[in-house]
């Protein structure tokens, strides 16, 4: 069990915090009266996901989920830029995320976030693409934010795993991402953005057990908070990455983690749905081309056969005498 | 876990199993081996391919746009950016048929420009920024493709005299290491690729 102990401040020469730390922010308090409290059984979003969007690229995926919109761009693989960047015998991913400067409102944290956000989004990835196949190569994924709502590290694991297969990158397995966080005893699975700053004001101290019992119980035990963010493999069930952020004890670990793979199998047959529709979609676009390529082909057999048997100038004359303009 | 599609097409997503591993089962691309079993690593449809000795090659064709990097052993076209005494540095723009989106930067080395006397070879004779060759992919350094046109089917296939640059006429090869402009009769050395007819490979093979 964690214990509280007063910490030291170098900052504040001497002076301690301890005050101000382990009591619940005024504004959180509303904060969370303010919000919609889940049932017994969390709401479950239906994601919009369109793979493919941009035609200037070669891989493009666009996904919506709850307010958060995100749209990943895979390019083609490319030499290394610097060769200190290079690992042993595996690729190098390199993730950029940006966020749309409409996106959120806090824009001081921002230029953090995506460099939090890129190095997370490239750790959950690696496990996922065959490095081995683009040796010495490195694999530029950029992500762009437009809309900020909660969750958006599980959406662009998700968006990038689209990205990934469209742009015909070998993967080992099909990536999916969920996010679920517990807040007293409250389980919101895909949080919003409300919820996850509400966590984040939390994360310096403890979340005692209600405000009315804090002067009372000072050592009681501090109320679990958290925040999981989980992408997982289903093939071979096998965890991408996992990232945990809060006080958990380890039954409700294992309670988040069940929610979020819950929630990943079900986004994974939604994934499955879109692409199966693309293939099929772009193989019938393929053996349209080729019947085309086919009637040219023949086409111009017909005309060097004709050649063959006519001569030129006489090939000349005819074909000249079939054109209508000319007939006019 | 896959669909039939209308013309008997079996569509897959990465990560789907496709067969187990069998002594006359090769993998093909897009595929890959794990726990004794085939799994798909790209998206598209399967095919199985008869291959002699009574083999089968199970590999994944994705539709649309196809992914090429060039591999040892391939025949690539590319563009002189650079001479330097030693070595050459090129772009690589095309592999063996398939043009590329984004270039490749490739190598060739003083050594690797022609198969007899190594040692005589002169980067600047054999040839200028701006000339368009066929090499052969050596090798894949850390930052770029080692190429060579130790061969006489490789070398310059498409170059510019240097003062007639702006009429853009390409010079015609005159012998195995010489081309001529055909407008002011220049003659340049260059390390000419003795390019075969398309007619001539079809025989071949």
């Amino acid at each position: 069990m964690l214990r509280v102990t007063q910490t030291k401040n170098a900052l504040l020469d001497g002076a301690t915090i301890a005050e101000d730390l382990y009591t619940t922010p005024k504004d959180c308090e509303e904060g969370f009266e303010s919000l919609e409290l889940p049932g017994k059984n969390p709401k479950k979003l239906s994601p919009l996901l369109r793979a493919g969007v941009l035609t200037t690229v070669r891989g493009s995926a666009y996904m919506e989920y709850g307010n958060t919109k995100v749209m990943a761009i895979v390019a083609p693989p490319h030499e290394l830029m610097r060769a200190t960047a290079r690992r042993m015998n595996m690729g190098v991913i390199n993730c950029f995320v940006n966020f749309a400067a409409f996106a959120t409102g806090e824009l001081e944290s921002v230029p953090e976030r995506e460099k939090h956000l890129g190095s997370m989004l490239s750790k959950a990835l690696e496990p996922v693409v065959c490095r081995t196949e683009f040796l010495n190569f490195q694999l530029d994924i950029r992500v762009l934010i437009l809309d900020d709502d909660g969750c958006l590290l599980s959406t662009a694991i998700n968006c990038c795993g689209v990205a990934l297969v469209e742009c015909g990158i070998s993967t080992y397995d099909l990536v999916t991402a969920s996010t679920a966080c517990i807040y007293r005893d409250n389980v919101f699975l895909n949080p919003t953005a409300k919820e996850e700053e509400l966590l984040r004001k939390h994360r310096g101290g403890h979340a005692l057990a209600g405000s009315e019992n804090s002067s009372s119980t000072t050592t009681g035990a501090p109320q679990e908070h958290g925040l999981i963010t989980t992408a997982s493999m289903d093939t071979f069930d096998q965890l991408a990455q996992c990232q945990q952020c809060g006080y958990l004890s380890p039954g409700t670990y294992v309670k988040l983690l069940d929610y979020t793979l819950a929630i990943n199998k079900s986004l994974r047959q939604i994934i499955r749905r879109v692409l199966t529709a693309r293939i099929k979609e772009q193989h019938e676009l393929d053996v349209r081309e080729k019947a085309e390529s086919a009637l040219e082909d023949q086409r111009l057999a017909e005309i060097i056969e004709r050649l063959g048997r006519q001569g030129l100038d006489e090939f000349i004359q005819s074909t000249i005498k079939e054109d209508p303009f000319v007939k006019r | 876990m896959s669909s039939e599609g209308d013309e008997n097409t079996v569509v897959c997503l990465p990560g789907e199993r496709l067969c187990r591993v069998e002594d006359n089962v090769v993998l093909g691309i897009g595929t890959y081996e794990q726990n004794g079993y085939i799994y798909a690593s790209k998206s598209g449809v399967v095919n199985i391919e008869e291959s002699g000795e009574n083999c089968q090659v199970v590999s994944v064709h994705k539709p649309g746009f196809h992914l090429t990097i060039p591999a040892t052993g391939d025949v690539v076209t590319a563009r002189v950016l650079v001479t330097t005494p030693k070595f050459a540095k090129c772009a690589i723009f095309c592999v063996r048929n398939v043009l590329l989106e984004s270039s490749y930067r490739g190598l060739l080395r003083k050594e690797d420009v022609r198969e007899t006397e190594k040692d005589r070879v002169d980067i600047y004779k054999s040839f200028k920024p701006g000339d368009v060759i066929l090499a052969r992919v050596i090798n894949q350094m850390e930052q770029s493709f080692l190429i060579t046109t130790a061969e006489t089917e490789l070398g310059v296939v498409v170059a510019y005299a240097s003062d007639a640059r702006k009429t853009r006429v390409p010079m015609v090869p005159v012998g195995w290491s010489e081309m001529q402009c055909p407008l002011t009769t220049i003659k340049e050395p260059r390390k000419v690729a003795k390019v075969l007819p398309e007619s001539s490979i079809n025989i071949i093979k």
